[in-house]
């Protein structure tokens, strides 16, 4: 089974073959994992979606065409899901975005527990502490169709056309979306160095 | 000189690993010699690291994988097929098969031996299309300003 590619994986998986659906998900449990916990950063709704996703490749199969990659492939399942998910959470939901929310606690809470500043090892920690939830909230701030081409380039390590192929768009208009979303990823990090030197000079 | 506007540019493509060498030569040279722009380096890899795997994004266990298969289990055969028959289709959109004959219009359907019968895969684009347009009725109805 490992030496086989994941094209000829999915053509088992097709024949009902349920060891080939297994060495997939070892295979691409973790990178894809990571890919919808970022989209909607939130542990338990992403491992909701991976079953979600995971249940949908597994009914899709049937409709692969040994022609095309198998990873663009599934991450077009993953995409289009998470899309839709969070399309229908945000409607539910009003822009009122619960895991935002939780993430900005997440930093008063590690600025809390680690006391006031003095020993610059803590001091390190509470800096790599506020990047982290700087460029998340940043991250969830972007439009999700910005933010899914942006994870696919920086985790995925896709090139322009394989992300073009995975979202069904241009690639022009992929290379636009990672662009802008670096950029503003760039400036909310910018954003925090500033307050930080401020609460520096007290 | 090249000023450091170009060379950040480069910043992004050299993280992407799509530098030509000598084109990064220079640049190391540059990062040698500038602070400014090797803040924006450090910015990129700081992005970096905030988007990468921590030790909160441990993927679940084995017990994933024995829910999917629970839940492929379940599903009735009746829409494993690729081509449904009105019945087929009913039980799939949990719908009684009257709904199916009296909206054949709707439906991307197509007759074979006198049979009215359904691909599957139209019909699951034909879904994604009334997705689409219901969330897009819901959307647009949700933009409106209330009227007073």
């Amino acid at each position: 089974m490992d030496a086989l590619t994941d094209e000829e994986l999915l053509v088992l998986l097709k024949r009902g073959r349920e060891d080939a659906f297994a060495t997939l998900y070892d295979r691409h449990r973790r990178g894809l994992f990571l890919f919808l916990s970022r989209m909607c950063q939130s542990r338990p709704l992403a491992e909701e979606m991976l079953q979600d996703v995971l249940f949908k490749v597994a009914r899709s199969a049937a409709s692969y065409e040994p022609r095309g990659r198998f990873k663009p492939w599934l991450y077009r399942i993953a995409t289009n899901h998470c899309l839709n998910v969070l399309a229908s959470r945000a409607q539910r939901s009003c822009r009122q975005t619960v895991p935002l929310a939780a993430l900005e606690t997440a930093g008063d809470a590690e600025r809390l527990l680690s006391g006031p500043p003095g020993e610059s090892e803590a001091q390190g920690r509470v800096e790599a502490g506020e990047v982290r939830a700087a460029v998340r909230t940043a991250l969830a701030g972007l439009d999700p169709r910005h933010r899914s081409a942006l994870l696919l380039r920086e985790l995925e390590r896709m090139s322009i056309q394989e992300i073009a192929q995975t979202l069904d768009l241009p690639q022009g208009t992929v290379k636009t979306y990672i662009h802008r979303g670096r950029e503003k990823l760039r400036r909310r990090l910018i954003a925090s160095e500033v307050t930080d030197e401020r609460g520096a000079v007290r | 000189m090249i000023d450091c506007g170009v060379f950040r540019a480069l910043l992004w493509a050299r993280a992407d690993g799509e530098l030509e060498e000598d084109v990064a030569g220079r640049l190391r040279k540059h990062l040698a010699v500038c602070a400014a722009c090797r803040a924006e380096q450090s910015r990129i890899d700081e992005i970096r690291q905030a988007l990468g795997e921590g030790p909160d994004d441990e993927p679940p266990g084995p017990w994933v994988l024995e829910r999917v298969k629970a839940r492929l289990a379940a599903v009735p055969a009746a829409a494993t097929g690729d081509v449904l028959s009105p019945e087929e289709l009913a039980a799939m959109l949990k719908v009684p098969v009257e709904e199916i004959y009296e909206r054949l219009d709707e439906l991307p359907a197509f007759e074979f031996a006198g049979r009215v019968r359904f691909s599957k895969r139209s019909i699951e684009r034909w879904i994604g299309a009334q997705e689409d347009r219901w969330r897009s009725q819901v959307l647009s109805a949700a933009a409106r300003p209330g009227r007073s």
